[in-house]
């Protein structure tokens, strides 16, 4: 195994210049993409805006701004695994601080190459955490605090994969999933955000790093 | 995520008047913030409407909670208007760091009185004893009110030791911080000349100083009277009565307006709260009229849906502004606050902020509908 996933990502949050690519009004993601080598040395980058909140995200905020609990909405809420969820608002609801080895929640890489649409419930491909062929090492998600420019505020979520399967990995899909508790205190994980991006090799041995910038923009 | 925002102005139930469609610009760094403390679990400070910056917790259930119910009705120590959706006169362009409304409409049920009433005080005879008031030494007592009051004077119990010629006594209302401090400047003030008329009889009498200009106090929010005197000393001086008790509990159930009252003995530029002053109340008087208002229905969500053709998915926040006041009130801007909270104490943080150009005149007995449609697609 050539690669190691920390179990705290290096974070870095650029305060002073945020990158904007929403427009004004807009409550969205930046998505960024690091490849980096063996001796952590950035080797390829892209920015780009996230396209896809996928149809859990408003559901979850309606339930979040209401306080309610989701029995009355099963049939607009599912979760990564396909079922309608019933879930409650609790103390864990739309947190997505996955811990290390995790592939619930949090950021997710896939493989999966069609496009987005709004009834997205889970990654099409997801590539599994570990050591295997075709399968990333997870690092726990980080956050980088909320902060502001003139116009634009952000936090950073991020999570670190590292290649360790002896071959390459092609990640072409990326997800951000949360967690909620479905009766009787069951976890459950709900798909947020869906992302369908140029094919990106992760040689053996090297480290994808993804940022997701939750922003909004006046 | 884009939110619409949608602003009908009716003559009343079910006639419409205005119409207007507008894009919302400004959620906040406060939302923002919250949406952080949700998904990273994470404590994180976040700037109150009030301007103080507050812990919120990560586990907990109300973060970004934003229904409410109707203006004077209690939720979680806070009235139901400071929830949900607001309407105010501001015209300022919003920035990601507004923690306020520019000029928030108060929550108001009836129209202008046309001369003064008294809105909150204190008087208990007989009183214990008396605070010296002169040159640096000030006085502050702390109040709320339970309607929004637009304060013209305030009323004072004191009496006179010695010889004030040429003196000047002074009340202000002040802001007061988190440690329940007076803060910032005066928000209103107003004075009183030819002090040798008031008596020196220590059961003291009643004096009215008339503000300046006037000034706007709301429901369940913490403020300071500050009063002074020009010059003065030990001997030559004003007393301002209070009443003062040790037992807190007896103290907060019987009276809850004894919040007490604080002293500076620098002229106002630093303060202190022993303890003791806490269990005091100066005998005061807030003489004001029902502000220009909106009455605050409940601020509420509606259910998710799938329109054709896109947006794809939305759903809707409202509140229903009624105008009780008496004359036309003109809508500059609107916003939502929602909730935070932390162990067992609640905070309102405004998470977005939108200006309304031209406003919206709402008359007298009309009903203006905002409401906010966050929206997505694919």
């Amino acid at each position: 195994m050539d690669a190691q996933v920390k179990a705290r990502p290096k974070l870095q949050v650029i305060n002073d210049e945020i990158l904007q690519l929403l427009v004004p009004g807009e409550v969205g993601a930046v998505l960024e993409l690091a490849l980096k080598d063996k001796d952590g040395k950035v080797t390829q980058r892209r920015i780009m805006k996230s396209k896809s909140f996928v149809r859990q995200f408003l559901p979850m905020l309606w339930l979040k701004c209401q306080l309610l609990d989701g029995q009355n909405a099963p049939s607009i809420l599912y979760s990564t695994d396909g079922d309608p969820s019933s879930m409650r608002n609790s103390t864990l609801f739309m947190a997505c601080n996955a811990p290390i080895n995790n592939d619930d929640y949090g950021i997710l890489a896939g493989s999966g190459s069609t496009s987005p649409t709004l009834a997205d419930y889970a990654l099409e491909t997801l590539i599994e955490h570990g050591t295997g062929s075709g399968q990333l090492q997870y690092s726990a998600v980080t956050f980088g605090a909320p902060s502001s420019d003139a116009t634009t505020s952000q936090f950073t979520i991020t999570r670190d994969f590292a290649n360790g399967s002896g071959a390459d990995v092609v990640v072409r899909e990326i997800g951000l999933a949360v967690r909620a508790y479905t009766a009787p205190y069951v976890d459950t994980y709900h798909l947020l955000i869906r992302d369908v991006v140029s094919a990106i090799t992760v040689p053996n041995g090297q480290t994808l790093t993804i940022n997701y910038r939750i922003q909004t923009v006046v | 995520m884009l939110a619409e925002l949608r602003l009908d102005r009716f003559k009343k139930p079910g006639i419409l008047l205005e119409r207007r469609r507008q894009p919302c610009r400004s959620f906040l760094e406060n939302f923002i913030s919250l949406l952080y403390v949700v998904m990273a679990q994470q404590n994180h400070n976040i700037t109150d409407i009030f301007g103080n910056s507050r812990t919120v917790g990560y586990n907990v259930e109300e973060n970004l909670r934003l229904v409410s119910p109707p203006g004077y009705g209690v939720f979680h120590d806070f009235p139901g208007d400071l929830l949900g959706i607001q309407a105010g006169s501001g015209t300022a362009s919003p920035t990601p760091t507004d923690y306020k409304m520019q000029n928030r409409h108060p929550h108001v049920d009836q129209a202008t009185e046309v001369s003064n009433v008294m809105f909150e005080g204190w008087a208990y005879a007989p009183a214990t004893g008396s605070f010296e008031v002169f040159g640096s030494n000030w006085r502050a007592m702390l109040f709320v009110v339970s309607e929004a009051c637009r304060v013209y004077a305030i009323r004072l119990r004191v009496y006179r030791e010695g010889d004030l010629t040429g003196m000047t006594l002074t009340a202000s209302i002040k802001n007061v911080d988190g440690s329940d401090l007076p803060t910032g400047p005066d928000l209103a003030s107003g004075t009183l000349t030819n002090l040798n008329i008031i008596t020196t009889d220590s059961a003291g009498e009643w004096v009215e100083i008339t503000l300046s200009s006037q000034t706007t106090v709301v429901p369940l929010t913490k403020y300071a009277i500050v009063v002074r005197l020009s010059a003065g000393d030990y001997s030559n001086n004003m007393h301002w009565r209070y009443y003062s008790h040790s037992d807190a509990s007896y103290r907060r159930y019987r009276y809850p307006v004894m919040l007490g009252s604080p002293s500076s003995s620098d002229g106002g530029s630093s303060w202190t709260f022993p303890s003791y002053s806490r269990y005091t109340a100066a005998e005061f008087q807030m003489m004001g009229r029902h502000p220009p208002g909106l009455y605050y229905g409940g601020s509420g969500t509606r259910e998710l849906i799938e329109p054709t053709p896109p947006p794809d998915m939305q759903f809707t926040i409202m509140r229903y502004f009624t105008n009780l006041a008496g004359s036309a009130v003109t809508v500059n801007e609107v916003g939502i606050h929602a909730l935070g909270r932390y162990s067992s104490t609640y905070y309102v943080f405004l998470i977005a902020r939108d200006v309304v150009s031209p406003g919206i005149e709402v008359a007298n007995n009309e009903i203006l509908r905002v409401t906010y449609v966050p929206q997505i697609s694919v």
